[in-house]
């Protein structure tokens, strides 16, 4: 078999056409990076992730694929072509050893093209000293996954379309299939799955060995590559090779046919691990509980605000993260008499399997995206529920590779409606991305992954965690808890950006000063946790503080400062949309044209920044009130004002109510 | 020996092969037959290309369908054989000898015996697509006789070839025909009179004449006759050829009742050939 691999080698090399393919290949990734690498690399390396250059080549890991079908359905098919094959078929398993032969070959060519893809890999690796052993490994598995598994998918793909299929209907199936496999149709599947539901994705699932997902890259999570991800690669493998086995003979021996059964009861077991897991894919941009924008963009359910008329008085959760999150959340429950029912938000990406009351009597809900509502019985008040449910959501993610669940989210069952998408003024704006409740608890959190940790609630001797909070925050996979810049963090070991920019102290008091506000101890008191996700339409940072943390989305620098303000507001609504006016004044990016729309010096159509809060919105007139007090009673009162009511929690006042009063 | 009893083949409706029982030995066997009579099914079916939908092959006693190791003895020369062009020749003849299982240390002098038989040793470094198509015929010979397989088969060898490597053939039959079977598949009656010691005669996918050349021409013993172009044929005759000499225009002819009058011609193996294809 060495001798005849060695001989396909030559073979192989004594073709141009299948040279210029493999020299492509070669090629194609450097052709991609080397223009880039001045950018990267200039960006020096506390700037630039490792996974960043893995991620670029991931781009092209369809490319990769459609080229290895090509050259193998080319390389197998030239025995064929030759009138080889009636010749060989003679010899015992003749057909088969050549096919091996030369498959053997083509797998020494595709190391050596995946090793060529990895010194980007290695290079980033270097360049940017992420040496950690997990980070290292998610590299090394992404590269097996996407390239050399994939690729050698496509070379049995080539394989069996050589041994069943004409030219012109094999290069047919090999584009359709890379087409199917690319992100290119995004648009037409996400148009389908409007009409038809998430079967619309199967195909491309099916399909998408190459494919690591059109969705955002995270450096916490890293690459993916979840296991099933591998189940689905194998699958393929498997049921390729099984078909290559049969045939390769016209009446294939009981033995061979024995072990394509096998390989093909194999890969009927690999593709239904992948069907019953695939669904907890994080890195999709598909509608139905993954992305959060994609969703609320085409949902029809309509965003609710509505307090909770009743008190929780104890959060007990049991949360089991492997390939999702499996949770059983048991609440407390004060002042239910009297009620109809009980509205809790908890987010729609999680199906709820059971609520039951404290003696574990299955209760009626009723479930519409986001919201959930349990009737209650007229004269008998709940005073507990217990919730089962399980899944995963889009990038707040709970699998075996990563856990992001800021406590501000509700992957537990929140008291009240509350809206979860960024409204119109997109996710910086009110209502998004900020804590729901305003009523600590004691919350006791018993928590089993295989990842490491970190949760804003303190550890227990029994490994438990517990604490007052409004929700606790747990971020796991590629962390590491230090100091930065002097602040307790919590951060990704890996970050395209710094987390800490100098002169961000000398900010904040600044503007404590503008708003007569002592921040001095903001962001002290309390643990930092680095969300490794920046949702910003504007690409700025935003804090939000918790009662057990602050969740830092983007990184601690001087500008904009005025991120800090929302963070004010707490989880008032009214407050927060005073707090983002006062943003859109102070935020060095926005003042000058914000101030000059609002004094008549603003020459075209209004600004992108508030648009949608002026027409829409209806905040007009509202932000000229604030402007026309400005230019009444000075910035500095005006200011001052705004820090004390975002500040006292027993000021009450709507955010109309207010900003006319500034006018006084 | 290679046996087949009632073997039968068939490709969908259409029954190709009829029930075909013969013996095959030591010594080189004709199968001579008109185009579309069933000699390459039969070839296929032979080397386990083609399954049976009836019958038996047998080597030495052994079901070849149920034995794929047999294979290992028979050699197969098939009507189209093409060859890796980018290759050199020895680098293909090891493609050969690892399927044909010959162990490392021994395919070397194995390739080169090949080579010698068919005279091709002095073309050994050369690439295979440099060859003429003489001399990839006579590489496929040298693939099918590598690793000394008892049987032989070739499929039509001669097609296409020029005379000089017709009789190149027919010299490198003499020459490796002792001690094996040899088994050629031809329409041409020169080739099988050259070389075989036995003819199979086979027509619509039966064997239909076999025996020596002797007992294949004695098939039209009787039958053969000259007459002139102008006189009147009796029915159920065939004619063969038309010659031209000193006395015009004769016709040979087979004919399925004595001519009285008419020159009576010694029969050849074509002509018994043409007899049993004819039914005359």
């Amino acid at each position: 078999m060495l001798q005849m691999t060695k001989n396909s080698l030559r073979l192989f090399f004594r073709n141009a056409a299948l040279v210029l393919a493999f020299a492509a290949v070669l090629a194609a990734p450097h052709l991609l990076m080397l223009p880039r690498m001045d950018s990267l690399v200039s960006l020096g390396p506390d700037q630039v992730a490792s996974y960043r250059f893995a991620s670029l080549l991931l781009q092209q890991a369809g490319l990769f694929f459609l080229l290895f079908a090509f050259i193998g359905y080319e390389f197998f098919s030239r025995a064929k072509r030759a009138f080889l094959l009636e010749t060989v078929k003679t010899c015992p398993n003749g057909h088969l050893r050549l096919l091996g032969a030369q498959f053997l070959a083509l797998e020494l060519l595709l190391l050596a093209a995946v090793v060529n893809i990895s010194t980007y890999s290695v290079f980033g690796v270097a360049f940017t000293g992420s040496t950690q052993g997990p980070v290292v490994a998610n590299l090394l598995l992404s590269l097996v996954l996407y390239f050399l598994l994939s690729g050698t998918v496509a070379l049995l793909l080539g394989c069996v379309l050589a041994l069943c299929a004409g030219r012109m209907a094999a290069y047919g199936v090999m584009v359709l299939w890379s087409y199917l496999a690319s992100d290119l149709p995004y648009t037409i599947l996400t148009s389908l799955q409007e009409k038809v539901g998430p079967a619309a994705y199967w195909l491309r699932d099916l399909l998408g060995v190459c494919f690591a997902g059109e969705g955002f890259v995270d450096p916490a999570y890293g690459l993916p590559v979840e296991w099933y991800r591998f189940a689905l690669a194998f699958f393929w493998v498997l049921a390729l090779g099984a078909v290559a086995l049969l045939f390769t003979r016209p009446s294939p021996p009981k033995g061979r046919r024995w072990a394509a059964g096998g390989m093909a009861a194999l890969s009927l077991f690999c593709l239904t691990a992948y069907l019953c897991k695939q669904g907890y894919r994080p890195m999709d941009s598909r509608i139905e509980g993954r992305m959060v924008d994609s969703y609320y963009w085409h949902t029809d359910v309509q965003p609710r605000e509505a307090a909770a008329d009743f008190a929780v008085s104890a959060c007990e959760m049991d949360l089991r993260v492997g390939d999702g999150l499996k949770a059983r959340v048991v609440l407390d429950l004060e002042e239910t008499e009297g009620l109809a029912g009980l509205k809790f938000t908890l987010y729609h990406g999680y199906r709820l399997q059971a609520v039951t009351d404290g003696a574990g009597n299955p209760l009626p809900f009723e479930r519409e995206g986001d919201y959930l509502y349990i009737p209650q019985n007229a004269g008998e008040p709940l005073s507990q529920l217990t919730f089962s449910y399980g899944g995963m959501s889009g990038e707040f993610y709970s699998n075996a590779q990563g856990i992001h669940l800021p406590g501000y989210f509700p992957y537990f069952p929140m008291e009240g409606y509350h809206r979860l998408d960024g409204g119109l003024s997109g996710e910086f704006a009110p209502g998004a991305r900020e804590p729901h409740l305003t009523e600590s608890r004691p919350i006791t959190l018993r928590l089993q992954t295989r990842l490491p940790v970190f949760v804003s609630l303190p550890q227990q001797p029994d490994g438990s965690y517990a604490g007052l909070s409004t929700g606790a925050t747990i971020f796991g996979g590629q962390y590491v808890r230090g100091s930065l810049g002097g602040y307790d963090v919590v951060m990704p070991q890996m970050s395209d950006y710094p987390l800490y920019v100098d002169g961000f102290e000398e900010a904040l008091e600044r503007l404590g000063g503008q708003l007569g506000v002592d921040l001095s101890q903001k962001f002290r008191d309390k643990p930092l946790f680095f969300s490794p996700q920046s949702f910003t339409s504007d690409g700025k940072s935003c804090y939000i503080e918790m009662e057990d943390c602050y969740v830092v989305l983007g990184m601690l620098a001087p500008r904009p400062i005025t991120n800090v303000i929302k963070m004010l507001a707490g989880s008032n609504l009214e407050k927060q949309h005073v707090a983002y006016l006062a943003h859109l004044y102070l935020d060095v990016g926005k003042r000058d044209d914000f101030i000059a729309y609002f004094t008549g010096k603003w020459d075209g159509s209004v600004p992108n920044e508030f648009a949608g809060d002026l027409g829409p919105a209806g905040y007009k007139e509202m932000y000229q009130t604030f402007m026309d007090a400005i230019a009444k009673n000075g910035e500095d009162a005006v200011l001052k004002q705004v820090g004390a009511y975002l500040t006292d929690d027993g000021d009450t006042r709507d955010r109309y109510t207010f900003v006319n009063s500034l006018m006084e | 020996m290679l046996e087949m009893k009632a073997v039968q083949k068939s490709f969908k409706k259409k029954m190709v092969l009829k029930g075909i029982d013969c013996e095959i030995g030591e010594g080189v066997y004709g199968l001579l037959g008109p185009n579309g009579a069933g000699k390459t099914t039969l070839m296929r079916c032979v080397v386990g290309l083609y399954s049976l939908q009836g019958g038996q092959i047998l080597f030495d006693g052994k079901d070849v369908a149920k034995n794929g190791d047999l294979l290992a003895h028979i050699g197969y020369l098939p009507q189209k054989f093409g060859l890796f062009k980018e290759l050199k020749v020895y680098h293909m003849m090891e493609y050969f000898a690892t399927l044909k299982n010959i162990p490392k240390e021994e395919q070397r002098p194995a390739i080169e015996k090949s080579l010698e038989i068919v005279n091709l040793s002095e073309r050994m470094g050369d690439r295979v697509g440099a060859l003429s198509g003489g001399m990839i015929r006579r590489l496929g010979i040298a693939q099918a006789v590598l690793g000394e397989p008892e049987v032989i088969l070739f499929d039509e060898p001669t097609a296409g070839l020029d005379p000089e490597e017709r009789m190149r053939f027919k010299n490198i039959i003499a020459a490796i025909k002792k001690g094996r079977t040899i088994l050629i598949s031809t329409h041409i009656v020169e080739d099988v009179e050259a070389v075989c010691d036995h003819i199979l005669v086979m027509d619509n996918g039966q064997i239909i004449g076999a025996g020596t050349d002797s007992q294949v021409r004695a098939a039209a013993q009787g039958k053969v006759y000259l007459i002139p172009e102008r006189e009147k044929l009796p029915d159920g005759s065939y004619i063969e050829k038309r010659l031209e000499g000193e006395e015009g225009v004769l016709l040979r002819i087979l004919s399925p009742v004595p001519l009285a009058g008419a020159r009576e011609a010694a029969p050849t193996v074509e002509d018994g050939y043409m007899s049993m294809i004819k039914r005359i």
